[in-house]
């Protein structure tokens, strides 16, 4: 009879989905057996394969098997799902950043160490665990012109084995942002009273600062480990990520790099088909993020509006420049790339592998590889048709999100 | 353009060339053109939304009407033939609640019934263009949600030079915005009551003077408009013009008489003859917009904020047709539990049994991608379990009903106006297009045409 | 409860219970008959009306109150679902006199504005959880506090099926403020408005009026009268006030001291409204003779002025200030004034209203009940916000509003249990802590003494859940719904193990056994030995056939006695012929040893076998993917030459060499399965095909590279081979594996010898030997080689010289583990009394207890018993004294969280 109490206690409303539910509960069902079989109509490796129908075995969190079929001897959940891809990974994310994404005191700080600030139980990650995206690079806020480390970090799983890489790259705010704040007349004590505050002092600073450090005579006002990191971009031995949008910006980018021996990434580049030849022969890559910007051209990150191309993608396609789709909503993203005119497949290819190429992480992640990691999407559809929707996603081997098990 | 004898499609191609020409020159230069014959679309795929979809069909339109659908229809000599061979034919979308089409949506004051959004309509808005360009023929230009009683909303339709070209139906309906701009919820509401009391009384004073016939001419008035339009459909808008002219000019009168034309919006609200859209910001404006509705009898059309879902109920009860949030899905932390939620107003309303139609993010917050398309919204809507051909009907024909215009437009049948939308392919499909909007028979837009479109497509520099 | 209710209907069956029936049916035939009744039962009911009801019922259909009354006096519709609350106690839904629970706090600009209504300002959908969790379900809702006429408060539910059904009334009363804070009023500007400035003249900014007690209430009178004379003003703010004057509405007024009191009377008379005294702080005028008879007097909202977790200072009174009445005293003259039913108690803030079940109580220092108590915070309320015919006390067609309290209201450690509105389980702590899944019976005992596991707690409690003993301490906190058992100064010790008894089986086992048996089975129910053994303290007993060698089992002498460990050792015996004996044991153990070792290696084996499958599935689909891809392209290559019509040819050829090839049945069917001559990737549909194919081609040739040198089918690793497995020998596994032990019964000093050499030295297993004298005399040899002693049932003999040998104690002494056996079956309730003897002849009492429990239950690997300890079972024995006197007797046993035994006079 006490019972008869319980069934009076309202229900939570079956529409609203608690994450609760979707993180612990089947990422739990499916850590009870390491072994998962996944029958799908459809599997596109993104490796050059697509096997309809095809089969992937996920075993201890790794990619045992694809292909067409394989006959078990041994027990595994089964899995049934109409369309297979691999994990969207996110190049250029802000996810989880918490107590500031940049240090505001000094204009230099590439030592800023973005995977301490953040929030693992952010919202972000559920969220982009429910977009599909299994992993993400994570840059610091460009208000420095040195911002600081960009860190990739999985999007769920065990937190110790979250961060897959803390010291990235350091990234250059090659723009107008760090200017935002600065002024040349204020109260005497505010710490914005100093450059930069227009473009061309962000450009100084960077010259400044690498010129120095090339001279091996890098201000006092460093510390040993900021000089390090910045010997490192110097000597090559570190990665540079410019974030960088209008086509000068672009072209300073590429400038510095030329002139202080570092091939930048570039970050933004909504302007990029402004110098489109240029930036082909300058060989760099690019993770593009103007598909989110707005109709007027403003990025969801900095501020200058800039001249928007719709087919940019294709464009690049076309050129055979190594590039990738960064920012939120990458599946949307995929899809209007498409729409504006990049084949389907390099489109696919635009959200996983090629990011992954861009991280140097394509040993690991970004396709469906035997031995790859067991990141994973799956869709009811046409991965680039608006109307399909993301079933569950699977990250190193456990499912989140909604799951039909049978066995 | 007499020359076209048959269903020559070579012909058929220079016919549109023509058509192209005519479009590049500009639109009034178009209607003589066109308006001259009857044109038909040929071998389409035809989606009547009110009825079966037609196979390799065709629309025969005369005089800015649907004259005929079906495949066995044989096609006047005179007429232009477009050929639609692998396309399909939609009704053209309806946007049955934005204030982009209007310069500054909101006014300062809370209470300003008497503003008319046909004042501030501005037909070269990019917002009409991109309407073009999506397959959007009608839309109703509503005052913005941040006045307490924002004014009067106008019905056009999306292509024309001036205002009056485009006219449907002025005064359409009366804005409400339960969102407080100006001090708390009770002050707004009792504020709101207020005016909705003295318009009342007002109402009974008259009745009390014998002569309360006022309203009812008012609303004859924009009935008769409405007749008007019907068959001045497609000529040009110089009666049109007149017709406002006296509208106006009996209004003026009515000032003259010491007649209140502040209320009279106001006055048509209370008697239940001017729909009233009613904004809720929050889930329970939504239980005192009900309130306002039985309490004063008013025709209610509720434009719902993204939290409101939490009155889904109450909303299903009401058993009206309510227009969602453009942000359909989105996350949310409760405040007392701290737990991540993920609400889906699609499958919300669905499950609750609320009809609902969509909303584009206004201009200011479109996006490259995402919730600036119609048919973006469809598509998700479908990913949450709406039919098809709910999906398409959301787009269409209930949006009409909604706005009362589903005798006119909304699907595509025979004596319908012919506001039409010709797609590249499947709708709803990522890699279609819209090649071609007609409205009152007219080709408003063509994709070849867009240069816009064009310069957007093709990134090398200029 | 249920249980009892049952009995009770069905005890008078006759002409009267028909009688009865028929009434019933005259009751049901209402509208909604049939609808589903659902009948709560409590231990008490507080109506909010007078005094408590002892086992009450409250009956309820959809959503109304049909009934309430003593369970003997109301008839309980036969198809009425019945809830069983216990020892709960049931109360009205909490009725709130006064809240500012609005969207907006926010004041008006205006001194002035009746025309706001705080119902528009109340968010049905708001998240009121913690307020349903402190029992409020009603509440008034009033607009901002800080103006002089802040507007119209309303009355609202907090829950509700229909969020427009949760107002109760939209328009409580009018809100005047004449305390301070109502007297600050801002200046006002009305901007000029377009076209509305033609229908409203501009108001420039003005000030506003009361800014002094005195000029508000000039105004306010004014105001009032204009608003009673004007008929139909334009002003909107007059307007509502007529309406207001003209609806009888009920005036509530802020007012503290008595000055401000006088006022609020005095204007409320003048005009003849109804009027709430909101906060007094000074009830001389409240009390004065004849108020209450006054129909004009609604009633009398009293702050508690406390707030639970603050400390306010209070001011030392001035030399001849009148010293405040505190509100304790004002409520009680109140009462005695004769407004007993129209005082309702606030919380200070919205903050307070979740502790306003406890700071309620402080009326008590006035002397009230805690039914009169009660009555401010439930039907009073109602009374005065003018629904009490709803809500606010428990009586037929009244909402059913109501609180599950796990106590009396008001007393320490009372707790919420559920809240229901209109009879819905609006909150239920246990939905709020899922920690307690199901709400199992708990006990909680009191002793002076308790024997722990670690140390002895004085005058402390052990709470025991679901047979586990759940808490332990000097105060344990008490579990929901706990039934509290406290035995004084007695001694609480774990309950006690009794190494080898004839009980459980209804009689001695002298069969012979093998290893295999398995005694759990054969233990007899509600055995009356097995009930009167226990009596002694003995909770968990060890049997075995009396014929060894033999299984022993390890069972709880609970009525229906549960096996705990099957078997927990196996027992051996050495006697006669040793040389003999020793040869034989030897070859049993070694046997036993072999079969044992070759299911390990097995065990091993078939781990390694399953990683290698593994490894094998996924090379097999890689090879069969290989020669599918080998097949199609040769095939593909043999067709470019020919022309179509060969295809079928080449299809045939393609499957010949298929079948040449010694790879089997797989790589066939795959090659059936797509048409002969196709590339796979051609199956990949739409434009992606291209890519397959571009893509596809290089991809392929390195993917073969691997497998192109040795197209060998890859060998399935083959299954180890079971040994044979005997299951008369199955339980060695076991011993070998030191999961059980090797029980030894010795008879004389070289049997102890051969027992150590044999099971210890050259087997290495666990060992117990079963022996008295011989052991005490090799106590050192035993000590060195951990072996353990089971003694029993003599515990004292003599030597040679007639010296007087403790064994226990010897052993103890030389650090050797021991046990007790009694050998007994009903005499296993003396084992604690012999081994008094023992412990009075030196034995020290905790070493042994320690055999007695803790030690031995280690030793066996009985982990779930021998202690005292949170998580451990509930096996407990309630001493008169302290443990293994012969003066102390056994109070009580509890076993696995049922009392099994307890002495009558108790």
């Amino acid at each position: 009879m006490k019972t008869k109490l319980i069934d009076h206690i309202r229900r939570p409303l079956g529409f609203v989905i608690l994450c609760l539910a979707c993180w612990i509960g089947p990422g739990v069902l499916a850590q009870e057996n390491s072994r998962t079989l996944i029958k799908a109509k459809h599997v596109y490796t993104v490796d050059g394969k697509v096997y309809s129908p095809g089969q992937v075995l996920v075993q201890d969190g790794k990619i045992s098997f694809v292909g067409e079929s394989i006959i078990l001897s041994l027990p595994a959940t089964e899995v049934e799902v109409d369309t297979l891809i691999p994990g969207i990974i996110n190049a250029s994310s802000q996810a989880g950043q918490r107590g500031g994404g940049s240090e505001f005191s000094r204009e230099v700080t590439p030592e800023f160490d973005t995977a301490s600030t953040i929030d693992w139980r952010a919202r972000d990650f559920a969220e982009a665990v429910d977009q599909g995206v299994t992993t993400v690079q994570v840059l610091p806020e460009t208000e420095s012109v040195f911002s600081g480390f960009a860190c990739v970090l999985k999007t769920a799983g065990d937190l110790d084995k979250r961060i897959v890489n803390a010291e990235q790259g350091v990234v250059l705010a090659v723009s107008s942002d760090p200017t935002s704040r600065n002024r040349s007349r204020s109260r005497p004590d505010s710490i914005y009273v100093r450059q930069p505050t227009n473009r061309m002092g962000v450009v100084w600073i960077i010259r400044h600062t690498l010129h120095q450090t090339q001279l091996g005579k890098a201000s006092d006002a460093l510390d040993p480990k900021t000089t390090e990191i910045l010997q490192g971009i110097v000597d090559g031995s570190r990665p540079v990520l410019s974030v960088s949008r209008t086509d000068f910006d672009i072209r300073s980018a590429l400038e510095l790099g030329g002139d202080y021996g570092f091939l930048p990434t570039i970050y933004g580049g909504d302007e990029v088909h402004r110098m489109i030849d240029e930036f082909q022969q300058s060989k760099a890559k690019l993770v593009y993020t103007a598909l989110t910007a707005n109709s007027a051209g403003r990025s969801l990150r900095g501020n200058e509006g800039t001249e928007l191309r719709w087919n940019v993608p294709g464009k690049l396609d076309t050129l055979g420049i190594t590039f990738c789709l960064g920012g939120d909503n990458l599946l949307d993203q995929a899809q209007f790339a498409v729409r504006f005119g990049l084949p389907t497949e390099k489109a696919l290819a635009a959200i996983t592998l090629m990011p992954a190429r861009i991280l140097g992480l394509d040993n690991r992640l970004g396709s469906i590889t035997t031995g790859k990691e067991a990141d994973l999407v799956a869709l009811s559809g046409d991965p680039l048709q608006p109307t399909s929707s993301i079933e569950w996603t699977m990250v190193g081997g456990k499912i989140y999100g909604k799951l039909e098990s049978k066995k | 353009m007499k020359l076209n004898h048959s269903r020559n499609v070579m012909f058929a191609w220079v016919a549109l060339c023509c058509l192209d020409l005519v479009a590049a020159l500009g639109w009034s230069g178009a209607k003589p053109a066109v308006a001259a014959g009857p044109l038909a679309i040929q071998g389409a795929t035809i989606i009547t939304v009110s009825g079966e979809t037609i196979e390799n069909g065709t629309v025969l339109i005369r005089d800015g009407i649907i004259e005929a659908v079906g495949t066995e229809i044989d096609i006047p000599g005179e007429a232009l033939v477009i050929d639609g061979t692998g396309k399909v034919v939609m009704p053209g979308f309806i946007d049955a609640h934005n204030a982009a089409g209007m310069s500054q949506a909101n006014e300062q004051a809370a209470v300003v019934p008497f503003l008319s959004v046909v004042d501030s309509i501005d037909p070269v808005a990019s917002y009409f263009e991109e309407c073009r360009r999506n397959g959007i023929t009608s839309a109703a230009v509503v005052p913005g949600n941040s006045t307490l009683i924002g004014g009067k909303a106008a019905i056009v339709k999306t292509a024309g030079k001036y205002v009056n070209d485009m006219i449907v139906r002025r005064d359409s309906a009366l804005k409400l915005s339960l969102r407080p701009t100006s001090g708390s919820r009770m002050s707004q509401m009792s504020l709101l009551r207020k005016e909705l009391d003295a318009a009342k009384k007002a109402l009974e004073a008259k009745d009390e003077d014998g002569k309360a016939s006022k309203e009812e001419d008012a609303s004859k008035k924009a009935e008769s408009e409405d007749e008007k339009k019907d068959d001045a459909e497609g000529d040009e808008s110089g009666d049109e013009e007149k017709g406002e002219g006296d509208k106006d000019k009996e209004s003026a009168d009515d000032a003259g008489k010491g007649e209140d034309i502040g209320l009279e919006a106001m006055k048509l609200a209370v008697q239940g003859k001017m729909p009233v859209y009613i904004y809720c910001e929050v889930a329970m404006d939504v239980t005192a917009a009900v309130k306002l509705v039985d309490d004063y009898g008013l025709k209610p059309i509720y434009v719902l904020g993204q939290e409101c879902y939490q009155a889904a109920k109450l909303l299903a009860k009401q058993e009206r047709t309510v227009i969602l949030d453009p942000t359909l899905v989105y996350w949310k932390t409760n405040p007392r539990t701290r737990e991540d939620e993920k609400v889906e107003l699609p499958a919300i309303y669905r499950e609750a049994g609320v009809p609902f139609v969509f909303q584009i993010s206004d201009s200011d917050r479109r996006t490259t991608l995402g919730t600036s398309y119609f048919w973006y919204q469809a598509a998700t809507a479908i990913k949450f379990g709406l039919t098809q051909d709910a999906a398409f009907a959301a787009l269409t024909l209930e949006p009409a009903k909604l706005l009362a215009l589903d005798d006119r437009v909304g699907s595509i049948e025979v004596g319908k106006e012919a506001d039409l939308v010709v797609l590249t392919g499947q709708p709803l499909d990522i890699a279609t297009w819209v090649d071609m909007t007609i409205v009152g028979g007219e080709v408003v837009y063509e994709r070849d045409e867009d240069e816009k479109l064009k310069r957007l497509l093709s990134p090398e520099a200029e | 409860m249920s249980v009892t209710a049952e009995s009770k209907t069905l005890s008078h069956r006759g002409i009267s219970d028909w009688l009865a029936a028929l009434l019933l049916c005259a009751v049901l035939a209402t509208p909604g008959f049939g609808q589903t009744v659902d009948a709560y039962f409590a231990s008490a009911i507080w109506t909010g009306d007078g005094e408590p009801i002892q086992d009450g019922v409250l009956l309820v259909r959809e959503g109304v109150i049909v009934a309430v009354g003593r369970q003997d006096q109301i008839e309980i519709p036969p198809r009425a679902n019945r809830h069983d609350l216990g020892s709960a106690t049931l109360i009205p839904g909490l009725v709130i006199a006064q809240t500012n629970i609005v969207e907006s706090t926010r004041a008006e600009d205006y001194a002035i504005s009746p025309e706001v209504r705080a119902v528009d300002g109340f968010d049905p959908f708001g998240d009121y959880q913690s307020l349903l969790a402190a029992g409020i379900t009603t509440v008034q809702v009033s607009p901002g506090g800080n103006r002089l006429m802040s507007g119209v408060g309303a009355v609202v539910k907090l829950a509700g099926e229909d969020p427009t059904k949760q107002i109760l009334a939209e328009v409580e009363s009018l809100r005047i403020t004449l305390t301070r804070e109502g007297l600050s009023p801002p200046t006002v500007y009305e901007p000029p408005v377009g076209a509305v400035s033609v229908e409203r003249p501009v108001e420039p900014t003005k000030p506003q009026l009361g800014t002094s007690l005195a000029q508000a209430i000039v105004g306010l009178e004014a105001l009032l009268a204009e608003a009673t004379e004007a008929d139909s003003p334009d002003d909107i703010r007059l307007q509502s006030l007529a309406q207001i004057i003209k609806a009888k509405l009920v005036s509530r007024w802020t007012a503290g001291s008595n000055a401000e009191v006088r006022a609020a009377l005095h204007l409320a008379q003048q005009f003849n409204i109804p009027w709430i005294v909101v906060d007094p702080l000074e009830v001389d005028l409240l009390v004065a003779k004849k108020v209450w008879e006054s129909e004009l007097a609604r009633g009398v909202i009293l702050n508690p002025e406390l707030r639970p977790g603050r400390i306010a200072n209070p001011i030392v009174p001035r030399e001849g200030a009148k010293v405040e009445m505190p509100v304790w005293k004002r409520a009680r003259s109140l009462i005695d004034a004769g407004a007993a039913d129209r005082m309702a108690l606030r919380a200070s803030t919205d903050e307070d209203l979740k502790t306003l079940l406890f700071t309620a109580s402080v009326l008590g220092r006035g002397g009230l009940t805690p039914a009169e108590i009660l009555r401010t915070i439930t039907s009073s309320p109602a009374r005065i916000l003018g629904v009490a015919n709803r809500v606010g006390s428990l009586k037929p067609d009244a909402d059913a509003d109501f609180v599950v309290l796990s106590g009396a209201p008001f007393e320490p450690g009372t707790k919420v249990l559920a809240t229901f509105t209109d009879g819905r389980s609006v909150f239920d702590i246990k939905s709020k802590n899922e920690s307690d899944v199901k709400n199992e019976q708990a006990t909680v005992i009191h002793a002076a003494k308790i024997y722990t596991a670690d140390g002895v707690l004085e005058t402390s409690s052990v709470a025991v859940v679901g047979g586990k003993i759940a808490g332990l301490g000097t105060d344990v906190s008490l579990p929901q719904g706990a039934k509290v058992r406290d035995f004084g100064n007695a001694v609480i010790i774990p309950g006690m193990i009794d190494c080898s008894t004839s009980l459980g089986l209804g009689g001695s086992l002298s069969e012979t056994t093998t290893f295999s048996t398995k005694l759990g089975p054969l233990l007899a129910r509600d055995d009356d030995q097995v009930a009167l053994g226990r009596q002694g303290g003995v909770t968990t007993a060890l049997l075995s056939s009396t014929r060894l060698p033999s299984p022993v089992l390890a069972f709880k002498l609970t009525d229906s006695p549960r096996p705990l460990k099957d078997p927990v050792a196996l027992r051996f015996e050495i006697k006669g012929n040793l040389t003999a004996t020793e040869s034989s044991l030897e070859r049993t153990l070694k046997t036993g040893k072999a079969y044992a070792d070759s299911w390990n290696k097995y065990d091993a084996e078939y781990a390694e076998y399953k990683k290698q499958l593994a490894k094998y599935e996924v090379e097999k689909a890689q090879y069969d993917a290989a020669m599918k891809a080998a097949a199609d392209k040769k095939a593909a290559e043999a067709k470019k030459p020919e022309a179509e019509k060969k295809e079928q040819e080449t299809a045939k050829e393609k499957e010949k060499d298929e079948n040449e090839k010694k790879d089997v049945s797989e790589s066939d069917k795959e090659a059936d399965k797509t048409e002969p001559g196709k590339p796979a990737t051609e199956k990949a549909s739409g434009d992606k095909t291209e890519a397959a194919k571009t893509e596809a081609k290089p991809d392929d040739k390195d993917t073969n590279k691997p497998d192109q040198p040795k197209l060998v089918e890859p060998k399935k690793p083959t299954e180890p081979n079971k040994p044979s497995s005997s299951s008369s020998l199955e339980a060695y596994r076991d011993l070998f594996a030191k999961k059980i032990v090797a029980m030894v019964d010795v008879s004389d000093v070289k049997a102890v010898d051969l027992a150590v050499k044999l099971f210890r030295k050259d087997f290495g297993l666990k060992t117990a030997i079963v022996a008295g004298e011989a052991a005490a005399r090799r106590a050192k040899l035993l000590a060195e080689n951990e072996v353990f002693v089971v003694v029993g049932p003599a515990l004292v003999g003599t030597d040679d010289e007639g010296e007087l040998v403790n064994y226990a104690a010897e052993l103890s002494i030389a650090r050797v583990p021991i046990g007790f056996q009694s050998n007994a079956s009903t005499g296993v309730s003396e084992l604690p009394a012999a081994i008094s003897y023992a412990v009075y002849e030196g034995l020290g009492s905790s070493d042994a207890l320690q055999g007695l429990t803790a030690g031995t239950a280690k030793f066996l690997g009985l982990e779930s018993v021998g202690a005292i300890e949170v998580g451990k079972d509930a096996d407990l024995v309630v001493l008169s004294g302290s443990p293994l006197l012969l003066s102390t007797e056994v109070l009580a046993v509890m076993i696995d969280g049922e009392w099994v035994y307890e002495k009558e006079s108790n």
